[in-house]
């Protein structure tokens, strides 16, 4: 007997779905199912997915939804059809567009019609309604309407027994109605998780829905287990006295005939020329426009690249794709214009809005119309990888815009180009661990406190050990007594990785000549004015659009800042593109580790590795780059890429690796190299490679790499390399993050920039990295320190003559007023424009009355050093302050001089400001907090500046300000602790960690240890903690896990 | 009228309702109930018709309690319809009517 389950909720139902699309398959899979519906509520979020995994498991997927109607109705709609599945996205875009109501009417569904196999839903559906009341006419009404609208091949009346009570009465009814009607009946279990033990989980989802406990939620829950994926010998077996409804099953999914995979409807995007062109001739029209003006004339080299790029893009047909980037980058150019950051003047290609970071990076036409930021002549970049002879994927071309630019840049896109083509790609905020534990933990309706210990537990502990850790946690205290919170670990285990609700994703953008709605089914945004798709990124990816992605880039707003002081200061106009990419002095900077505040090279992780590599080309920039990403550190590959580079004897695991890895010396450092490593050892073609790769990207791929590792050993097999040497070659790809090779390459090169501008210019370059803050790896006291050490000094803000973000005064940096807590951008420039209009300030009555800041506001500029001038101790002016602090909301300020009258007061001392600074700063301007720290340590302890005479094995003491905590994949702990000299990075193993875990989580520690120095780093490898002064609060460090 | 009881009432005196009869039922093969013995008789009534079943499984989280797990049938018995159960948990039958 063969059965096929057509009504199927994966989690994508959000909160009434308890099984990853992956468990639902392998589990149909087992039950030999030869298709499988999935029929979420409202959405096709996991429609992409699931065909591609039921395809690779030789399942055939099939695509529907539950939909709900008016009234909360729901309907089951199968996708029969290209036309069906048409009309299901087109439906559900309709239903998330509508302004009036969260549901649509039948109309609308009958609009949609063709195409669509109906069923007639679970027992939330209209028809088992009017059953349940018995209201006779009204079920003979909707029976005809939907037999005359759908027709009766595409009607079913659906059958559920889930063992609740009154479905065998129901089933009964809904039988006798069909047969009187001509319509088939069709079983369906109405499937909500895989397996019934994860019924406890669907329980626990709906009571997060409803924000209630378990206990509280009463009928909200299903009365049992019996929503799982059943055997077709199970549901025999509740359907014996009506097989014709299971084999109905079988005859729906025969005709179902849509695959998603292979028919996404997609067209590349059009583009409309001025008349007389084709794409293809107006696209080359606007580069060999763009070639003469950079170049001068058009050389033998760069006609020949042209020629070669157009013909490539003529065979591919990416004229209109790639004119469709002009258009944005025109667009992004506008909005630079807009905002005074170039002027019509300036070239696009001069000083491009957005820079490309991908593959496309070597392509001349990119270049030539804004794209790329890269001569790719000038470095001889290969076009193989972009644009190859023989192209199976198009792909994607990501642009880095500065902050500002890039929001501006998405509305008006999705003003010219109208929701209908252009639409963001969706992302799925998902369950993490801290997330897992408070929800569930409240739906067990466990006490609060004892779960924020649990939390806090997982905040300091690994994924790995939680689970165990928890368990420990719970053995030994009493105050875990309840077994339910062992339940809370399986549950949280089980959750995570859920997708919780439907968001935009930063950056990623479809543009369509076809309707989007018609593809994948489109809702409005939180932000207004946006729109986004019910896919994410890797949905897309799988469905070959052409994705744009734009990406908001910190450092690229700093270096557009840069770039206009530096005009400001000098009158210099710099063309990063035309700067020496060979300069030694900006290459040594980098060797010395000097590189605080450098895009991509600035983390401690990434400066030891800098110090290794020492790069002296964009080339090696690259190999940096690209070493520092969790996929190449995996099976130790940065510390054996670098002892090979300086010599280390190397060979093979099989001559058949040479090609993909050669230049890396054996080991995968890009993306790339996996793809042509599956390629060349594991014959595999370029497709499957390229969805191996991805694959290994997936969460929860285990079964699909299992497929793969297959196919990879026996291909290997055929090319002659034996099982062992196949294994071990196919151990070396991994699911962590890895660059592509020419992400790499653009990415390095923006690290150069950034280089070569802080070698060069200083003072622009931390002028703009404090007033692009947030972003980065360090807070303000670390970059303000490292400032210091390069002559860069910064003043205190000064109410008087500061602006709202930080200026350059003579040849310092002043700070803005937006750097003082409490102030904000808003109180900042409203002080700044009474100022101007008014003159400037003269004493605090005079301020008070002018601004009407607050108390509080008042306060937080004295300490901040901002009144400063209007008497030096700032004791007396907060005394003066302290009559505005009870002030009465509308009483009108008087401008009072106090002159004489204010009392003699003691100035505080320096420690005193200090305190106040970093509390209304974040830094201290003038000094560190261990110049006065150090005073009073031991003689031992040593500073940053003496270590550096220390070698491996010494034991020694330092103290300082914690400004990093991170935890990689590894599990010990690095962190860095700065002092008045310089940075000290220690290492802490887990053992020691667990030990001073308190002491660690302080601001200032001291420690001590081993130094360790091997093959080039230095640590300090912690054997004991001390906090320093824990009372006090400074600048906290950024900590990641 | 109702004479005073002279009694204070109390809100921790709760009463429990339609309180489940235990019973004695003979099962078939595949557990379906094929005899019962009600209350106040000694002679096991033919099930003439099973009219309904339906399985509740639900309150796991309450661990002291234990997991609700019954197998419920709505019977025709002797031409009376009445409504038993088998507790899952401890294999016994009982009879409840009023659901």
């Amino acid at each position: 007997m063969e059965y096929v389950e057509l009504h199927c909720h994966s989690n994508y139902s959000f909160y009434d779905g308890a099984s990853f699309i992956d468990e639902l398959l392998v589990t149909a899979k087992e039950l030999s199912y030869s298709a499988l519906a999935l029929t979420d509520h409202d959405n096709l979020c996991g429609a992409m997915e699931f065909s591609h995994l039921a395809r690779k498991l030789g399942i055939k997927p099939i695509i529907g939804v539950e939909i709900t109607l008016k009234d909360n109705n729901h309907l089951t709609l199968l996708a029969k059809n290209d036309e069906g599945y048409k009309n299901i996205s087109r439906l559900l875009s309709d239903s998330k567009m509508s302004t009036e109501s969260d549901f649509l009417p039948d109309e609308a569904l009958f609009k949609y019609k063709n195409g669509i196999i109906v069923l007639s839903g679970c027992r939330e559906g209209y028809l088992n309604k009017q059953i349940q009341n018995n209201n006779e006419k009204q079920v003979n009404e909707f029976l005809s309407e939907y037999l005359d609208v759908f027709g009766k091949e595409n009607f079913f009346v659906e059958l559920q027994q889930n063992l609740i009570k009154g479905d065998v009465h129901r089933n009964k009814l809904l039988s006798k109605y069909a047969k009187n009607h001509g319509i088939e009946i069709v079983a369906t279990n109405n499937v909500h998780y895989h397996v019934a033990e994860r019924s406890k989980l669907q329980d626990v989802l709906v009571a997060i829905k409803n924000n209630m406990s378990l206990e509280e939620c009463g009928h909200y829950l299903r009365e049992n287990n019996h929503f799982y994926l059943k055997s077709p010998e199970e549901m025999q077996y509740l359907f014996a006295s009506y097989p014709d409804a299971l084999q109905n099953t079988v005859k729906i999914s025969e005709m179902c005939d849509f695959d998603l995979v292979k028919n996404t409807g997609y067209s590349f995007p059009d583009y409309k020329v001025p008349e007389g062109y084709s794409q293809q001739s107006y696209l080359e029209q606007i580069c060999i426009e763009s070639a003469k003006r950079k170049y001068g004339f058009l050389s033998a080299k760069v006609n020949d690249r042209l020629l070669e790029e157009f013909r490539l893009i003529q065979k591919h047909n990416l004229a209109g794709f790639l004119l469709i980037y002009h258009d944005i980058i025109e667009l992004a150019r506008e909005v630079m214009i807009d905002m005074n950051l170039t002027n019509i003047e300036i070239p696009v290609e001069e000083r491009s809005p957005g820079r490309g970071r991908g593959s496309s990076v070597a392509m001349l036409v990119g270049y030539l119309i804004g794209l790329s930021h890269i001569d790719p002549l000038e470095y001889g970049l290969s076009l193989n990888r972009f644009l190859p002879d023989e192209m199976t994927i198009v792909p994607d071309i990501d642009l880095d815009f500065p902050r500002n630019i890039r929001e501006e840049l998405i509305r008006r896109i999705h003003v010219k180009w109208g929701s209908e083509h252009a639409v963001l790609a969706g992302m799925f905020s998902t369950y993490k661990t801290k997330g897992a534990l408070r929800d569930v933990g409240k739906a067990l309706a466990l006490p609060t406190s004892e779960l924020e210990k649990m939390i806090k537990l997982s905040e300091t502990s690994i994924q790995s050990d939680l689970s165990e850790k928890m368990l420990k946690e719970i053995n030994l205290n009493t105050q875990f007594k309840d077994s339910l919170w062992i339940e809370l670990i399986d549950l949280c285990n089980e959750i995570k990785g859920f997708p919780k609700y439907l968001a935009q994703h930063t950056s990623g953008m479809i543009i369509s000549t076809t309707p989007i709605n018609d593809l994948v089914p489109i809702q409005p945004a939180n932000i207004q004015g946006r729109y986004i798709c019910q896919w994410d990124k890797k949905a897309i990816e799988q469905a070959g659009f052409i994705k744009i992605d734009f990406l908001a880039l910190g450092t690229l707003s700093q270096m557009q800042d840069i770039l206009n002081l530096i005009e400001i200061r000098t009158g210099q106009y710099i063309d990063l593109t035309r700067i020496n990419f060979n300069d030694c002095n900006v290459y040594e900077s980098m060797h010395d580790g000097d590189t605080i505040g450098i895009f991509q090279i600035e983390s401690a992780a990434q400066i030891q590795t800098i110090k290794r590599i020492k790069p002296n080309n964009l080339v090696d920039m690259a190999y940096e780059v690209a070493c520092v990403r969790p996929g190449v550190g995996v099976n130790d590959g940065v510390s054996k890429f670098i002892r090979r580079r300086n010599g280390e004897a190397w060979q093979f695991d099989h001559p058949l690796e040479e090609s993909a890895l050669k230049k890396t010396l054996g080991v995968i450092l890009f993306q790339d190299q996996v793809n042509k490593l599956a390629m060349e050892v594991g014959g595999f073609s370029e497709v499957q490679a390229d969805e191996l790769r991805r694959a290994f990207g997936w969460k929860r791929s285990d079964s699909i790499i299992n497929e793969y590792r297959k196919d990879f050993i026996s291909g290997a097999r055929l090319k002659g390399v034996n099982t062992n040497i196949a294994i071990k070659i196919f151990e070396k790809f991994n699911g962590q993050y890895m660059f592509p090779e020419s992400h790499a390459f653009a990415f390095g090169i923006t690290a150069y920039h950034m280089a070569w501008l802080k070698y060069y210019y200083p003072l622009e370059f931390y002028v703009a990295l404090f007033n692009q803050q947030p972003m980065g790896f360090y807070n303000l006291e670390t970059l303000k320190e490292d400032a210091k050490r390069h002559n860069v000094f910064v003043l205190n803000p000064d109410v008087n003559h500061s602006n709202a973000l930080c200026v350059i005064q003579e040849g310092k940096i002043l700070l803005g007023l937006n750097n003082i807590k409490h102030l904000g951008y808003s109180t900042a420039t409203k002080i700044i424009s009474e100022r101007n209009c008014n003159g400037l300030f003269v004493n605090v009555s005079d301020l008070m009355a002018r601004t009407d800041i607050s108390y509080l506001q008042g306060k937080s500029l004295v300490y901040a050093g901002a009144l400063d001038k209007f008497n030096g101790n700032r004791r007396e002016l907060l005394w003066e302050l302290g009559i505005f602090e009870s002030k009465p909301d509308n009483q009108k300020i008087m401008n009072l001089d106090f002159g004489n009258l204010v009392p003699y007061l003691n100035k505080p001392n320096a420690w005193v400001n200090m305190i106040n600074e970093y509390a209304s700063l974040g830094l201290y301007p003038t000094g560190h907090v261990m110049e006065h720290i150090r005073k009073k340590l031991p003689q031992n302890v040593l500073s940053s500046e003496q270590i550096t005479a220390h070698k491996s094995n010494q034991q020694v003491k330092v103290a300082g300000l914690v400004i990093r905590r991170q935890r990689p994949l590894s599990k010990s702990i690095f962190m860095t602790i700065e002092d008045e000299f310089g940075h000290v990075p220690i290492m802490i193993l887990p053992d020691v960690y667990e030990e001073y875990k308190w002491e660690l989580s302080k601001e200032l520690i001291l420690v001590s240890g081993l130094v360790s120095r091997r093959e080039g780093t230095f640590n300090i490898i912690v054997n004991q903690v001390w906090t320093v002064d824990e009372a006090l609060k400074f600048g906290g460090s950024k900590n990641w896990q | 009228m109702f004479q005073d009881s002279g009694k204070a009432l109390s809100i921790n005196q709760n009463i429990a309702l339609n309180v489940p009869i235990p019973i004695r039922v003979s099962e078939s093969n595949k557990g379906f109930p094929m005899k019962v013995m009600l209350k106040n008789s000694n002679n096991f009534l033919a099930v003439l018709t099973i009219i309904d079943l339906w399985h509740v499984h639900s309150e796991w989280w309450r661990k002291n309690l234990g997991i609700v797990s019954r197998m419920y049938y709505k019977l025709n018995v002797d031409e009376r319809i009445i409504i038993v159960f088998k507790d899952l948990n401890s294999n016994e039958w009982f009879v409840q009517n009023d659901l």
